[in-house]
């Protein structure tokens, strides 16, 4: 370990040229190869956009922005939705049936972006080398994504209206019954004419029951015939008031210009980060699997078994040029006496 | 101090003083004091005190250590240190200090010399060096006999600390038979140079009784000081 450490450590300027050439030379190729057409549109988004509302929409911290952009993310994941939304902006490769090539709803997902500008404002973009195609496949998004919106909540409109109804049907049926068991009851045994006379009391008792039960069955009809009219109510206001929770902003535009693509180019470069970072790393271990020198105290007494008793740093004495020489002589304990000098001659 | 300074006095050649005076760099300085007082600690025995100083292969920076610690034992314990250049094939203490080679040890082993005419004083008062003398074909045969180790003993009496510059096992055997006339010897490594097995290998020609431990030459580290010492 202390070798290796020591060998990356060895080489820092290489690790260093490394770690910045190659992210720095795949940024600077993306940034000219990874141009395309953006086209985008926007659109604001009421709360509740779709009435379906799944366990994560139901956050409160949730804006109606983020909530629509995982709702369409949602969709995104669905293949009729990618299908559709490529049949309406006339998508290349797509099959005679109608149906995507795995790698084309990749191509989709992958290109279209969706994102919130705000509480309300979400952006929908896409990147493609065409531009009308780029322009074509939001414009469908946007339109599939409010038809599904509305769409959805006609069904759950229906859906309350329809429950009432099914109840309201069961109730009828349970009014029916007692009304009639009520009647029933009343000709056979029919109320005495003398007024002094009273019914035997296991008969009052059987009226009384007979009529509680048909109160009931009235009251539950009434209910629902009252819940039927107000679903049928908010149904209508809710189909109506639909396209008013899904406004366009911005109508998707045919970009004039490429631009750089900076998700892509994050990625590579991050990418080629990690490349590079992997090469000096496996470099050095290459390097320290092949050096088979002693290189530490540690390898010195653990390869000889003997004690390592001095451990000499490396010094380039043998260096050459005035300022090493002069620096020698400051630093040397024995000064030398130059040939010319005085004490030279005496000892002569 | 004083000391040095009346070193200094002395008339050198310019190269030989500046060797010294680079070797005697304070930086260095500390690390030679800790090889030495590390060599004794190991046990040399204080009557005989006789160390040398070997490497695996040339180019380790043996002979600097060798200078750097017999310079600092002369400096420091003002004490008389004989320096033994026992590399006679290839030579180096010769052109790092710029003396003439010979009378040197070839010469007192074959006898053309004396130990008297082969010991050359230094700057520094106290510190002798024998070079390794004329070039010789036959260096193992010489430090064989019996010669090399007598002249070892005679060299101790002259000084009190005889340090001995071995030749790098690569070699051959010279410096096996040299290291037997010492009682401790050191093992120089060039920190990041030497490989391991190189390494491995000159241990394994080694008696474990006489070396007494390792000097790691060139260290250098690229890690900051914290790290160092968190690791």
């Amino acid at each position: 370990m202390r070798n290796y450490l020591d060998t990356l450590a060895q080489h820092k300027l290489r690790a260093i040229i490394l770690i910045l050439l190659i992210p720095g030379s795949v940024a600077a190729g993306g940034f000219f190869y990874l141009q395309s057409y953006l086209s985008q549109a926007s659109f604001w988004a009421e709360n509740q956009t779709i009435g379906v509302q799944t366990t994560a929409n139901l956050s409160a911290v949730q804006t109606a922005s983020q909530q629509s952009t995982e709702q369409l993310y949602e969709l995104l994941q669905t293949r009729t939705f990618v299908e559709d939304l490529a049949k309406g902006a006339q998508y290349p490769g797509q099959k005679p049936d109608g149906s995507l090539p795995d790698r084309v709803v990749s191509e989709i997902r992958h290109n279209l972006n969706v994102s919130w500008s705000g509480p309300h404002i979400v952006t929908i973009s896409f990147r493609d080398d065409d531009p009308e195609l780029s322009a074509r496949v939001v414009s469908s998004t946007l339109h599939l994504f409010r038809d599904t919106v509305l769409r959805f909540k006609r069904e759950d409109a229906t859906l309350a209206v329809s429950f009432y109804q099914n109840q309201l049907e069961q109730y009828r049926t349970e009014l029916t019954r007692a009304s009639e068991e009520l009647r029933a009851f009343k000709e056979k045994y029919p109320a005495p004419t003398d007024p002094k006379v009273s019914r035997p009391p296991a008969q009052e008792q059987e009226l009384t029951r007979l009529e509680n039960q048909y109160e009931q069955a009235s009251t539950l009809y009434d209910g629902a015939l009252h819940r039927l009219d107000d679903a049928r109510l908010t149904s209508a206001a809710q189909v109506q008031e639909a396209p008013s929770s899904f406004r366009i902003m911005d109508q998707p535009r045919v970009p004039r210009e490429r631009t750089t693509d900076i998700k892509k180019l994050s990625v590579a470069a991050l990418a080629a980060l990690c490349l590079a970072i992997a090469m000096v790393l496996i470099l050095a271990l290459v390097e320290n699997w092949t050096n088979d020198s002693l290189r530490s105290r540690h390898d010195a007494s653990m390869i000889t078994d003997l004690p390592v008793i001095g451990c000499l740093p490396y010094m380039d004495l043998r260096r050459k040029g005035r300022k090493a020489k002069q620096k020698r002589a400051q630093n040397a304990i024995y000064p030398e006496p130059l040939p010319s000098s005085q004490r030279a001659q005496e000892v002569r | 101090m004083a000391k040095m300074k009346k070193a200094a006095q002395t008339f050198l050649p310019p190269r030989t003083q500046e060797a010294i005076s680079e070797i005697t760099d304070p930086r260095l300085l500390v690390h030679f004091r800790e090889i030495y007082m590390s060599l004794f600690a190991a046990g040399i025995d204080s009557l005989h005190r006789t160390m040398a100083f070997v490497s695996a292969l040339y180019g380790e920076g043996t002979s600097t250590v060798c200078l750097g610690v017999s310079a600092c034992i002369a400096a420091d314990l003002c004490r008389s240190v004989v320096l033994v250049e026992g590399d006679m094939l290839r030579p180096s203490l010769r052109q790092s200090l710029s003396l003439p080679p010979s009378p040197g040890l070839s010469d007192v082993l074959l006898r053309r010399a004396s130990v008297e005419e082969a010991l050359r004083d230094t700057c520094l008062e106290g510190l002798q060096v024998l070079l390794a003398g004329s070039q010789v074909d036959n260096a193992i045969r010489l430090v064989q006999s019996r010669e090399f180790t007598e002249l070892v003993s005679a060299l101790q009496k002259k000084a009190d600390y005889v340090v001995v510059d071995l030749p790098p096992l690569a070699a051959g055997v010279v410096a096996l038979s040299m290291a037997s006339a010492v009682e401790a010897v050191a093992l120089v490594v060039r920190a990041g140079v030497t490989p391991r097995w190189i390494v491995k290998q000159a241990l394994s020609r080694f008696s474990n009784r006489k070396l007494k431990g390792v000097v790691l030459n060139g260290y250098r580290s690229s890690l900051p000081d914290w790290l160092e010492h968190l690791i």
